[in-house]
């Protein structure tokens, strides 16, 4: 015999010695608990506080897994190494590449009016997002 | 058996739909499930060791609500336990199986400390031969069940019919001379047998272990 079609039968024996209490009111599966020794009262109260508890450590485990994967992102933006020159003109250059491979919509595109504070804020804002160039060797 | 498999992405439930079926359930339905885990337990007894109803649906609960178990949600919440509660004890009792038999295997050809220990455990344990769940190396855990019944023909008749396939109304007419309620009386006495049966003092109450 297979153990598939074995484990087959040894259900169906689960099953036939479960049918009479699927059959019982509720009131006569409380009286069947109390006659195997057991408290209904006591048993349920104890599996919905365990589900509970459950519940929450799943919870506070997801929690926790978010949280980690923001830390390490912070972590990853911080170490990262930037691109950004200091030089105006080589941050325009910067720019002005970023704009062709991507469709970037900015005020002030031609730099009139930026200063190179901003300038460089909207570079910092861009390789964050990973719109930077490479760059060239 | 639940699995991944075959349930369309719409039909699998969320942790808030698992969250909202464990605030329905009622009283009755968890003793269900306690009974059925109680049940499973009793009759894989041996590979259960001394793990509890309790510790069978917590693992249930605990594995659809981080969604390694998908729950359809056209299948009741408590026939979903149950599935899992099935296919959670018939892994105990596979592994149970490959450790002795590694552990046997070992044994003959040098064997190493741990499994050494696991058999030295089950032979030096008392309860091994008082325990007729526990199968011996000859018999499967079905035939260890139908050992209990032994001389009680209406039992085993009961039990080999449903082995079989049969039906409840199939096997109280093929039996003759019993109506359902007797049918039903008879096996929640041999449930009960099969529980006293399987009853063992838990780990902690074993004597010091060789």
């Amino acid at each position: 015999m297979t153990d598939s079609k074995r484990s087959d039968r040894l259900e169906r024996i689960v099953e036939t010695l479960m049918e009479p209490f699927e059959k019982m009111t509720p009131e006569e599966r409380r009286a069947d608990l109390r006659e195997s020794g057991l408290d209904p009262d006591a048993m349920v109260q104890e599996v919905r506080a365990d589900f509970a508890r459950i519940a929450k450590e799943y919870k506070q485990r997801a929690l926790r897994e978010m949280q980690a994967g923001y830390e390490a992102a912070v972590e990853r933006f911080h170490a990262r190494k930037s691109h950004i020159p200091t030089d105006v003109g080589a941050m325009q250059a910067v720019y002005v590449k970023a704009q062709r491979a991507h469709p970037l919509t900015v005020q002030h595109r031609d730099f009139a009016g930026m200063s190179p504070d901003e300038l460089r804020q909207l570079l910092e804002q861009l390789d964050a997002l990973g719109l930077l160039p490479d760059e060239e060797p | 058996m639940a699995t991944k498999r075959g349930v369309p992405a719409e039909k699998k439930a969320t942790v808030a739909d698992v969250e909202a079926a464990a605030a329905r359930i009622t009283d009755a339905e968890i003793a269900e499930i306690y009974k059925y885990a109680e049940i499973r337990i009793r009759v894989i007894r041996g590979a259960a060791d001394s793990r509890e109803p309790h510790e069978l649906m917590n693992e249930a609960f605990r594995r659809t609500l981080d969604l390694t178990r998908t729950w359809n949600v056209d299948k009741s919440f408590v026939q979903h336990l149950r599935d899992v509660i099935e296919s959670l004890s018939g892994n105990w009792a596979d592994h149970y199986r490959v450790q002795m038999t590694q552990g046997r295997d070992q044994v003959v050809s040098g064997s190493d400390s741990r499994t050494d220990e696991i058999l030295a455990e089950t032979a030096a344990d008392p309860r091994s031969e008082a325990d007729p769940l526990i199968p011996s190396d000859e018999e499967d855990r079905e035939s260890a069940i139908l050992r209990i019944f032994e001389g009680d023909q209406l039992a085993l008749d009961i039990i080999n019919g449903r082995m079989d396939g049969l039906t409840t109304d199939e096997i109280i007419e093929i039996i003759g001379g019993m109506d359902k309620t007797k049918y039903l009386s008879k096996v929640r006495w041999m449930q009960r047998q099969v529980s006293k049966a399987g009853l063992r003092p838990r780990t902690k109450e074993r004597g010091p272990r060789q």
